[in-house]
């Protein structure tokens, strides 16, 4: 009788022992991407792009770095590299370069000059052939200090592509652009992706 | 006989013992609200009977709808003692299509006056915020004991939270 006593008395006494995180924990290095040559890369159509590839540490040592994606020189467009690499705990970690390839047909559609999303100005000034400027990519109410001012490129008179930009507005809003369409040489539409203040609506604009 | 079967029924409570008393009892789902639907926050501005005059020259202002504490068809409408100032329970009458309506001179209490809130509908993705997203649009007219016989029409969009969005 004793013994069965003792028995229930250890099973209760040691059925919720929390021991579970005792002498488990450890460090656990996140991996550290760091890509050779930019992020950004413009080339022209036919040019050829070379892999210059990254390096992936975890803590001091290499790790394997994965890269997707494909860039095909040939065909104008945005291209998107992605570096990815996974310590030995799980965790990952990404790094994207942006490789805009821009027709080298000499582009028959200026985009210089004054656009307007509802009452919203956007003014765009012309840099070269398919490089452009403008003042309020995301359409805003004109003047506000939240407004991007923004590089972009006319990929090849249907594409539209502004690259990720650090401290785009006054008030140091990153943004970057998603593939946007040339309707015509008064008309065109993107999406801007922003670090904060900014949705997705799509931003249509029009030729004042 | 009986020492036997003090063991095993000292046995049988050791082992549930064992058995149940690290049981944390699971997740339990949170679930939503009845009128969940029906809830959140809008822009919302007060229009007189004719539909696109602002109502006293107001603007959008900042309302919320949640559920009563019943948990039922009852949500409450809440301009947040803004511009015309209004605070009353109102039900759904069509949780399909998103209408409701409020009772006859219901309570309103900003004002401790009545308030009859009719036509009230919610329609998915139909409107724009100031910003351009596609959010939904709600309506709804109301009859303030204050101006009895005026209808005035409040119409308005749902807050998507973005800062360009914001009033």
């Amino acid at each position: 009788m004793k013994k069965i006593f003792y028995f229930i008395l250890a099973i209760v006494t040691v059925s919720c022992s929390d021991t579970t995180t005792e002498d488990i924990s450890r460090v656990t290095n996140y991996p550290v991407i760091t890509l050779n040559g930019e992020s950004l890369m413009i080339l022209n159509q036919g040019d050829t792009y070379t892999e210059v590839g990254g390096t992936a540490l975890e803590g001091e040592t290499e790790i394997d770095l994965t890269l997707k994606g494909t860039v095909n020189t040939a065909v104008p467009n945005v291209y998107k590299i992605i570096y990815s690499a996974i310590n030995v705990d799980g965790f990952p970690a990404s790094k994207t370069r942006t490789v805009v390839v821009l027709s080298t047909t000499p582009s028959a559609i200026n985009l210089e000059g004054t656009f307007a999303r509802g009452s919203n100005i956007n003014n765009i000034t012309r840099l070269a052939d398919r490089k452009y400027m403008c003042d309020n990519a995301a359409g805003y109410t004109t003047g506000d200090e939240n407004n991007l001012k923004m590089i972009f490129y006319n990929v090849d008179d249907t594409k539209i592509y502004a690259p990720y930009q650090e401290n785009a507005s006054d008030t140091d809003i990153s943004a970057e652009s998603n593939v946007g369409t040339i309707e015509d040489e008064d008309n065109f539409n993107w999406i801007i992706y922003a670090s904060s203040f900014y949705g997705t609506a799509t931003r249509i604009f029009t030729r004042q | 006989m009986k020492v036997l079967n003090i063991k095993t029924f000292l046995l049988i409570l050791a082992a549930s013992v064992s058995f149940i008393s690290c049981d944390e009892g699971g997740n339990p789902e949170a679930g939503g609200t009845k009128t969940k639907d029906f809830a959140g926050d809008w822009h919302i501005i007060a229009l007189e009977p004719d539909g696109e005059t602002p109502a006293y020259g107001g603007d959008y202002n900042l309302f919320t709808t949640y559920n009563a504490a019943s948990n039922d068809e009852n949500f409450w409408i809440d301009d947040h003692d803004s511009w015309m100032v209004i605070k009353t329970k109102v039900q759904v009458t069509d949780f399909k299509n998103l209408t409701f309506s409020g009772q006859p001179d219901s309570e309103e209490l900003y004002g401790e006056g009545t308030v009859t809130v009719t036509n009230g509908k919610i329609i998915k993705k139909a409107a724009h915020s100031f910003g351009g997203h596609v959010v939904d649009s709600i309506y709804f007219e109301a009859e303030f004991d204050w101006d009895p016989g005026i209808i005035y029409k409040f119409a308005g969009h749902k807050r998507t939270g973005f800062l360009e969005d914001e009033l």
